[in-house]
């Protein structure tokens, strides 16, 4: 895709993330609040929006005068889709899992999916840095931190 | 005076002591490793300050602030490559003087600017910032909304990338200041009907997902780096005291326009290093040389880009108005600790300032002692492995995101954030915006609802009877259409 393309597609994308937010913000529940106050609650929130709104206008519009070049580089979209999945399973997990063991199959994931090479290494810290991040945090800044559902305090 | 004795008993405590010494290596390996820099160190290193007394936690922050500024000069001479923006200017010259087998100098050099730079501008915080706060106390509701939008029109204007990207993205923070609570009346906005955004959106899992997640996400997605190679052996050697002394205005001139730059919104290190070495090759001694390995031009940007240390922090402490990301990150690790920086800090936490002060100085001289008998240890760190190195900024960002608030669902704002972020930054739009006008979002709505009631609900009133004000909306317009307009009338003229 080239960059005049992205620039065009952002500038919808957030003409549209606006549009929605707007049409939010004329809901008629929001009439009846702000009692006593000259201006209701989503007064500001609305001149936001439509500094938005003229801001992604000109957005679009630049994108498709200007005919830039899209820039040479190389990207691994299966890469990123494939991290970015990990991260969003992680974001889930912590709370079914707990933190250590949603921890030790990131850092395993992460490193297998990235070729560390040497396999000791990467049980050692997949195991080892997680356990010592839990250790600090539980033991001695005493933050508790989400357990797993086999353990009690692991 | 009265304050300075408690704040200097509770900065020597062995706590805080522990925690600019473990700061300052932390902060110096991060800034080190190439493309992590200040923010995500300071990013990482956040959720380890949640269970901290609140000067300790200071002191951490304050510490990885400073020595991953100077961290980045490391990877610079090196390797060649500099692990932080600001530390690009740096480069010119200390990887030319590594290259020569004087890589040990180079650091020696780098690493006594960046002491002169950082402590010379705490002397400009300490002198500045009351002062400020003094005639911010002046500032009603119309003035401090008026501040706040000449602080995010400069921070949106001058971002990296088109201005207009910095506009849009720090309107994006500023809306999502007001999901959740109206801040006057309590009345719930944008949350549609789902409970956990009644809250609103965190301040630390947005940053967290913009800066520290996103970050990932753009290492994996761009092409891989080979391992670098480091250049000689390396330790650490000071030149002698004559040859400092015949570059000494470069290292002064350098500190001046780094706590100079550091003040102004939205610039930040990066700038402030190579307008310093621009003055440098104008007006240098050596400037002939500049370029080939020549000290004065490590001097000249080091001593700059840690002098921006002091001088960020005097918008910062005195109005709570941060001028970059860093410093917004700082912010709201302050305000998790309780402590609400801005002009009232001066009156209510007096001893959190001047412990402030006093952790800065200290932070900085830290830097000599930690660079001079650490800097070739921290070259195993440049060799970490980056699977390992992504593995813990995720686990400790994740950390961050849940320890603020105890709350599964910051996890889930930190993720989205995360995506949000790799996709601004990927198209050449500026994040530091966004989270700015998050921090600053609530205070800009109360100030203007405020004066609006002052005013009663008339807008015209804002320029009538408020001086300050109208004055800080002359600068606001001025940078907002000055640009265009001189750059239509030049497109006129050539036509």
């Amino acid at each position: 895709m080239v960059r005049i393309g992205r620039d065009v597609l952002y500038g919808a994308v957030m003409l549209g993330f606006g549009a929605f937010l707007l049409w939010e913000a004329s809901d008629p529940k929001y009439r009846s609040m702000g009692v006593g106050t000259p201006f209701d609650p989503v007064f500001y929130p609305r001149i936001l929006l439509y500094i938005w709104m003229a801001v992604a206008s000109a957005v679009t519009l630049r994108g498709l005068v200007r005919r830039e070049a899209p820039p040479k580089e190389t990207h691994d979209w299966v890469k990123l889709a494939v991290i970015t999945g990990v991260i969003g399973a992680y974001t889930f997990s912590i709370s079914f899992l707990g933190f250590f063991f949603s921890s030790v199959l990131l850092c395993g994931t992460v490193c297998l999916f990235l070729r560390v090479k040497q396999p000791v290494l990467l049980v050692i810290f997949s195991v080892l840095f997680p356990l010592a991040t839990w250790f600090t945090f539980v033991h001695l800044l005493a933050l508790p931190l989400p357990v797993s559902p086999w353990f009690s305090r692991l | 005076m009265e304050h300075v004795v408690p704040a200097l008993l509770q900065v020597l405590s062995p706590a805080s002591i522990a925690a600019i010494l473990i700061g300052t290596v932390f902060g110096t390996i991060v800034g080190a490793l190439p493309g992590l820099g200040s923010v995500v160190a300071i990013t990482v290193i956040l959720p380890f300050t949640f269970g901290m007394p609140i000067v300790p936690s200071v002191a951490l922050i304050l510490a990885v602030y400073c020595s991953s500024i100077y961290g980045g000069s490391i990877s610079a001479i090196l390797i060649n490559t500099p692990g932080t923006p600001q530390a690009a200017a740096t480069n010119l010259d200390g990887y030319p003087m590594a290259m020569e087998g004087k890589a040990s100098l180079a650091l020696g050099w780098a690493t006594a600017a960046s002491v002169f730079g950082g402590v010379f501008s705490t002397g400009v915080l300490i002198v500045a910032a009351p002062q400020l706060a003094a005639v911010a106390l002046k500032f009603g509701p119309v003035e401090t909304f008026a501040l706040i939008a000449l602080a995010l029109t400069c921070i949106a204007g001058v971002s990296r990338g088109s201005t207009l990207k910095g506009f849009a993205a720090g309107i994006l923070g500023l809306f999502l200041a007001t999901v959740g609570a109206d801040p006057m009346t309590g009345d719930l906005r944008f949350e549609f009907g789902y409970f956990p955004l009644t809250a609103g959106v965190g301040l630390l899992p947005v940053l967290i997902g913009l800066f520290a997640i996103s970050e990932v996400m753009v290492r994996v997605f761009r092409p891989h780096q080979a391992t670098p190679q480091i250049v000689g052996t390396v330790g650490f050697k000071l030149a002698p005291l004559r040859e400092w002394l015949i570059r000494w205005k470069s290292l002064v001139k350098g500190s001046v326009i780094g706590s100079f730059v550091g003040v102004l919104p939205g610039t930040g290190a990066a700038v402030a290093a190579f307008i310093s070495y621009a003055e440098a090759k104008r007006a240098g001694r050596f400037r002939d040389k500049l370029g080939k390995g020549e000290p004065e031009g490590i001097v000249a940007a080091e001593s700059a880009n840690n002098a921006v240390s002091g001088g960020a922090l005097v918008p910062t402490l005195a109005l709570g108005i941060p001028g970059d990301a860093v410093t917004a990150i700082m912010m709201s690790a302050l305000i998790i600790q309780g402590v609400q920086p801005g002009v009232r800090m001066f009156a209510e936490n007096p001893d959190v300032i001047y412990a402030a002060f006093i952790v800065l100085i200290l932070a900085n001289l830290a830097i000599f002692t930690v660079g001079a008998l650490g800097v070739r240890y921290f070259l195993y760190a440049l060799r970490m492995p980056v699977p390992l190195l992504l593995s813990v900024v995720i686990v400790l960002s994740f950390l961050g995101a849940y320890g603020d608030r105890g709350n599964e669902f910051d996890l889930l704002v930190a993720f989205i954030a995360g995506v949000v972020g790799f996709f601004l930054r990927i198209n050449g739009f500026p994040t530091a915006p966004v989270v700015i006008g998050l921090v600053l979002g609530r205070i800009f709505e109360e100030s203007l609802r405020q004066g609006l009631i002052l005013t009663d609900n008339s807008f015209q009133g804002f320029f009538v009877g408020h001086p300050i004000a109208v004055a800080l909306f002359c600068v606001t317009f001025a940078i907002l259409f000055l640009p265009p307009l001189i750059g239509s009338v030049r497109r006129w003229k050539g036509r």
